[in-house]
C-alpha cells in the first residue's frame, strides 16, 4: 500500500515537472492569468462590500466573517484552477475523440491520469494571492485564530476543492453516453454559483439539496464555519463524509462509463 | 497466448435529417440505427507469431484490436489474453501488453521523448538497469539517438513513429498490438519500421497482431493473415496458402519474336485458357492451375516463343478481390 | 440582410439544435440557478433588515426595488445577458487565428468580422426566443410586481436594446480576440472582460445599489450600456427621451469599439502568417 502511494506521488512529480517546463514557455499567458484571477478576486470582494452597505449581516455572518468565507471560496477556486481545471477541460475531448485509448492500456489508474495529468503551473501564483486575501480577512476578524483551527480550515478547504472537482468530473463523464461536444461540465460550473454565497442564506428543501445532493453549500462555507465558530464534530464529519462519498461515486461512474467507451475509431 | 471466442460488438448511431427542420425535429425525436462492427469472431494467436489483420475501412479491424487491448468492451463473447480478460484491465495484464496506433500519439507533444520515457519507466515500474539496457537497444535499433532530447512536436512523422515504438516496447511486452504503424510515412521510414518489427519479433518472440493498409507490410511481416469483411472473418490461415486456395489460375507470359509474322493470339489453342492481352512481341494468358503444363507445352510447340514466364496471381490482388467480393469458401475449413 | 448572412444565421440555429440536451439544459439550469441564488440572497437581506427573519419580503425596498422586483431584475439580467452576449463562450475568432483556419475565410468574398457578427446575431435570436419563453412563464406564475411597469411594450424595447448592446458586446470582445494575432492565449482577456462586465454592468447587483462614487464611475465606462441599460428597458424604467439619450451613448461606444476592432484587424492581418503559432 505504502509503496503504491509513493509510486503515485512520484508519478505526480513527473506531471509537475512537465507542467512547469511547459508553463514557462508561455510568458504572456503566465502574467495574464495572474491579472485575470486578481480581477476575479476583486469582483468577488467588491460584490460583498456592496451587499454589506445595505445589510448588517448575511446568512448569520457579519461583513468580516463573510470575508473569511469569500477567501475560502477563492482558495477553493485557486486550488481547482491549479490542480484540476485543465484536466476537466480536456476530459470530454479525451473521451469523444477516443484519446483515452493509451491511458487505458497502461498499468496505472486511468482516472488518476486523466484527473491530474495537467498541472496549471501558471495558476500557482494565484494560490498565493488567494492565501493573501485569507490572511487579510482573518486579520480583520479582530480575534486571534489558533494554529490548529487554521490547519483544520486548510484541510477542509482541500476537501472542498476535491468535492467540487468530483461533481464537475462526474458531469463531464456523462459524455461517455451523450457524446455531446463539451459535456455538462459547463452546467455544473454554473451550479457552482450556489457555493459562492454563504450556506446560511439557504432555507428549507434547497438547503438540504445543497448540503447533501449537490453539496455546493459545504465546499467553502463549512471550512469557514470551523474557522469562525470553532471545531464542531458535526461539520467536520459532514465534510469528510461527503468527500469520501463523492470520491466513491466518481470512481463508480468512471468504471461504469468505461464499459460504454466506444473509442471513436480511426 | 491470445484466445478469442465468438466476439460480437454493436454500436448505436443516431441519424439526423439534413437542414434546419431536421435539426429541430431531432431536438425532440431521434432515430437510432444499430451497427454491427464484429459479428462473432474466433481465433488464436501463439507466441512469436505475427498475425496480419486485413480489411477495408470500417470492417472491424481496429475495433477488434481495441477489444483485445482492453479499451472497448465487446457486446458478447469471450477473450483471454495472457490469461486475463482484457476489458477487466488488471494491472498484471496491462503491464505485459503494448498498443501502438499510427493515427494517435501517446507521447506528450511539448516534451522531448526521453522525458516521456522516464514517465513510462515509472508507470511500468521498470527497474533502472533494465530500463537503460532496453532503451539503448531500442534507440540503437531504430537509429534515433540524436533525437532523444528534441520536443516531440519538432520531430518528423517517421521519427515520431519510431519514438512511439520505443515508448511501447520499453517494458518488454509479451503481446503487441500494432494498428497501422506505418500510415502516412514515406517509403524509407516504412521500410525501417518494418525491418525493426521483424527483427524485434524474432528476438523477443511476442505475440503480435498487425493491421495495415499497406500490403507490403503484411507480406513482409506476417506468415498468417486474417481477412475481415463487414465484421466477419473471410479467411484465416497462412499467407502462402491463400494463393493455393484462391488463385485458381496462373498467368503465362510468352515473349515472342517480333519479326515472326505470326499473329500472337492464334498461337494459343482455344479452350485451354483465356487470353489476357495480346501485343506484338508479348502474349499473356490466364490458365487453370492444373492445365499449366499442357498450356506451356502447347505454347512452346507453336514456335516463335523466345521466353516463357509462369507467375502466380499477385497476393495483393487476391486479397483485394476477397475484400470486395467476400469469397466465403475459406471460412468452412 | 444579404443572402450569405441569412445562411450563416440559419447555420448557427442548426448547430444549436443538434445538441438538443445541452441546449435546453444550459438555458434552464443557468436561469434557475441565478433565480434561486437571488431568491435566497435577497430574501436573507430583506429578512435581516426587516427585523423578524420570516417577515414577508416586499415590505421594504432595496435600491428602489421590492423583493419581487429584484427577482424580476435577476430574471431579465440572466435572460437579457444571454441575448447580449449569447450562450456561446466566444473564442471562435481567436481560435481560428490560432489554428490558422482563418485563411479559409480570408479568401471568401465576405468581410470576416461581418461574417462572425452574422453568426453571433443568429445566436442572439435563439436567446430572444428563450427570453420570451422564460418571461412568459414567470409572468404567468408570479404576476407583475407592484413597483415595476413591465408591459409588452417595455419587453419589446428591452429586446431591441439588448440586440443593440449585443453589437457592443461583439465589438468589445472582438477587440480582445484579435489580440490572438500576436499572442496565443487570449481567453483570459475575455474572461477578465466577463468578470468586470458582470459587476460594473449591473448583472450581479443593480447599479442603483452601488455607492454614489461607484455609480458616477461606471457611467463613464461602456459596461452599463451592455447590461444595465437593456435590463432597465425590460423593467419599464426608461422613458422615451431618456432612451434616446442613453441609446446615443451606446451608439457612440459601438462606433468607438468597432473602429478599434477594424484597426486591430488591419494591423493583425498584416502580421498573420496563416499557420498555427
Amino acid at each position: 500500500m505504502r509503496s503504491r502511494i509513493w509510486r503515485y506521488v512520484r508519478l505526480y512529480g513527473h506531471f509537475l515537472a512537465f507542467s512547469f517546463s511547459k508553463g514557462f514557455e508561455f510568458r504572456f499567458d503566465f502574467y495574464m492569468r495572474i491579472i485575470m484571477d486578481l480581477c476575479y478576486y476583486a469582483v468577488a470582494i467588491a460584490f460583498y462590500r456592496v451587499l454589506f452597505l445595505h445589510t448588517p449581516n448575511l446568512g448569520g455572518w457579519n461583513e468580516h466573517q463573510a470575508m473569511v468565507f469569500v477567501s475560502a471560496y477563492l482558495i477553493v477556486d485557486a486550488i481547482n484552477m491549479t490542480v484540476f481545471t485543465n484536466n476537466l477541460w480536456f476530459m470530454p475531448q479525451l473521451i469523444n475523440r477516443g484519446d483515452l485509448d493509451y491511458y487505458l492500456t497502461r498499468p496505472v489508474s486511468s482516472l488518476f491520469f486523466v484527473s491530474l495529468r495537467d498541472f496549471a503551473a501558471n495558476s500557482f501564483v494565484n494560490l498565493l494571492c488567494a492565501l493573501g486575501i485569507f490572511a487579510w480577512a482573518v486579520a480583520r476578524l479582530g480575534e486571534p485564530v489558533s494554529f490548529a483551527r487554521t490547519a483544520l480550515f486548510f484541510g477542509l478547504v482541500g476537501c472542498g476543492a476535491f468535492i467540487f472537482f468530483t461533481i464537475n468530473a462526474m458531469a463531464n463523464l456523462l459524455v461517455f453516453w451523450t457524446h455531446a461536444p463539451n459535456g455538462f461540465g459547463e452546467l455544473v460550473w454554473t451550479l457552482g454559483k450556489f457555493g459562492e454565497r454563504p450556506d446560511g442564506i439557504y432555507r428549507g428543501f434547497a438547503r438540504k439539496v445543497l448540503l447533501l445532493v449537490l453539496p455546493f453549500g459545504v465546499i467553502s462555507s463549512f471550512p469557514a464555519r470551523i474557522l469562525i465558530d470553532g471545531f464542531e464534530w458535526r461539520i467536520f464529519l459532514h465534510v469528510v463524509g461527503i468527500t469520501a462519498l463523492f470520491f466513491g461515486l466518481l470512481v463508480g461512474v468512471w468504471r461504469f462509463g468505461l464499459r460504454s467507451y466506444s473509442s471513436a475509431s480511426s | 497466448m491470445i484466445e478469442v471466442e465468438g466476439i460480437r460488438k454493436s454500436f448505436r448511431l443516431h441519424k439526423k435529417a439534413a437542414g434546419l427542420k431536421g435539426s429541430f425535429v431531432s431536438l425532440f425525436h431521434r432515430k437510432w440505427e444499430e451497427k454491427h462492427a464484429l459479428k462473432g469472431v474466433s481465433f488464436k494467436v501463439s507466441p512469436g507469431e505475427i498475425v496480419g489483420l486485413v480489411g477495408a475501412n470500417g470492417a472491424g479491424k481496429t475495433t477488434l484490436v481495441k477489444i483485445l487491448a482492453g479499451i472497448v468492451h465487446p457486446t458478447e463473447g469471450k477473450a483471454t489474453v495472457l490469461g486475463h480478460t482484457p476489458w477487466e484491465r488488471k494491472n498484471a495484464f496491462r503491464s505485459r501488453i503494448a498498443l501502438i496506433m499510427g493515427q494517435k500519439a501517446s507521447l506528450w507533444w511539448d516534451l522531448p521523448a526521453e522525458d516521456c520515457f522516464l514517465l513510462l519507466k515509472e508507470i511500468y515500474q521498470i527497474p533502472e538497469e533494465r530500463y537503460q539496457s532496453a532503451l539503448k537497444t531500442l534507440v540503437d535499433a531504430l537509429g534515433v539517438r540524436g533525437q532523444l532530447n528534441t520536443q516531440i512536436r519538432r520531430l518528423s512523422l517517421g521519427e515520431r513513429m519510431k519514438m512511439e515504438l520505443i515508448a511501447a516496447l520499453l517494458h518488454d511486452p509479451q503481446v503487441v498490438f500494432l494498428d497501422e504503424p506505418t500510415i502516412g510515412l514515406d517509403l524509407t521510414a516504412q521500410r525501417a519500421i518494418r525491418d525493426f518489427i521483424l527483427r524485434y519479433s524474432q528476438e523477443k518472440k511476442p505475440a503480435m497482431i498487425l493491421t495495415s493498409h499497406y500490403m507490403e507490410d503484411i507480406e513482409k511481416l506476417c506468415k498468417r493473415i486474417i481477412i475481415i469483411r463487414d465484421g466477419e472473418f473471410v479467411y484465416d490461415g497462412p499467407l502462402a496458402k491463400i494463393t493455393d486456395r484462391y488463385a485458381k489460375f496462373k498467368v503465362l507470359t510468352a515473349k515472342l519474336d517480333p519479326t515472326a509474322a505470326v499473329h500472337a493470339a492464334t498461337l494459343f489453342p482455344k479452350g485451354l485458357g483465356e487470353v489476357v492481352s495480346s501485343e506484338p512481341g508479348e502474349l499473356k494468358v490466364k490458365v487453370a492451375r492444373d492445365r499449366v503444363p499442357e498450356a506451356a507445352s502447347a505454347l512452346l510447340k507453336s514456335g516463335g516463343v523466345l521466353d516463357l514466364l509462369i507467375e502466380e496471381v499477385d497476393i495483393a490482388d487476391i486479397i483485394e478481390s476477397l475484400l470486395r467480393e467476400g469469397v466465403r469458401e475459406g471460412k468452412s475449413s | 440582410m444579404s443572402g450569405w448572412a441569412t445562411q450563416v444565421v440559419s447555420f448557427e440555429l442548426r448547430k444549436v439544435f443538434t445538441y438538443r440536451f445541452t441546449f435546453w439544459v444550459k438555458y434552464f439550469v443557468g436561469a434557475i440557478t441565478e433565480l434561486t441564488v437571488a431568491y435566497f440572497l435577497w430574501g436573507a437581506i430583506f429578512a435581516a433588515t426587516a427585523g423578524a427573519p420570516d417577515s414577508a419580503p416586499g415590505s421594504n425596498r432595496l435600491g428602489g426595488y421590492t423583493f419581487h422586483g429584484l427577482l424580476y431584475y435577476t430574471l431579465f439580467a440572466t435572460l437579457g445577458a444571454n441575448v447580449v452576449r449569447t450562450l456561446d463562450r466566444g473564442g471562435e475568432i481567436s481560435g481560428e487565428i490560432y489554428q490558422g483556419t482563418l485563411s479559409r475565410y480570408l479568401v471568401y468574398p465576405v468581410p470576416y468580422l461581418a461574417y462572425r457578427y452574422a453568426a453571433y446575431f443568429g445566436l442572439q435570436l435563439i436567446s430572444v426566443g428563450q427570453l420570451l419563453f422564460g418571461v412568459s412563464v414567470a409572468l404567468a406564475l408570479f404576476g407583475v410586481p407592484a413597483d415595476l411597469a413591465i408591459t409588452p411594450g417595455s419587453i419589446a424595447l428591452g429586446i431591441f436594446t439588448a440586440l443593440l448592446s449585443g453589437a457592443l458586446s461583439f465589438t468589445l470582445t472582438a477587440c480582445l480576440e484579435l489580440v490572438a494575432f500576436w499572442q496565443d492565449t487570449v481567453w483570459n482577456l475575455m474572461a477578465m472582460l466577463r468578470f468586470i462586465g458582470n459587476l460594473l454592468g449591473g448583472l450581479m447587483i443593480p447599479i442603483s445599489l452601488f455607492p454614489e462614487w461607484g455609480r458616477s464611475f461606471v457611467a463613464f465606462t461602456p459596461f452599463p450600456y451592455l447590461f444595465s441599460f437593456p435590463i432597465r428597458c425590460f423593467l419599464g424604467q426608461v422613458g422615451g427621451a431618456e432612451w434616446f439619450r442613453e441609446a446615443s451613448v451606446l451608439a457612440f461606444w459601438i462606433l468607438a469599439t468597432s473602429g478599434a476592432a477594424a484597426f486591430i484587424w488591419r494591423r493583425g492581418t498584416r502580421v498573420y502568417s496563416g499557420v498555427g503559432i
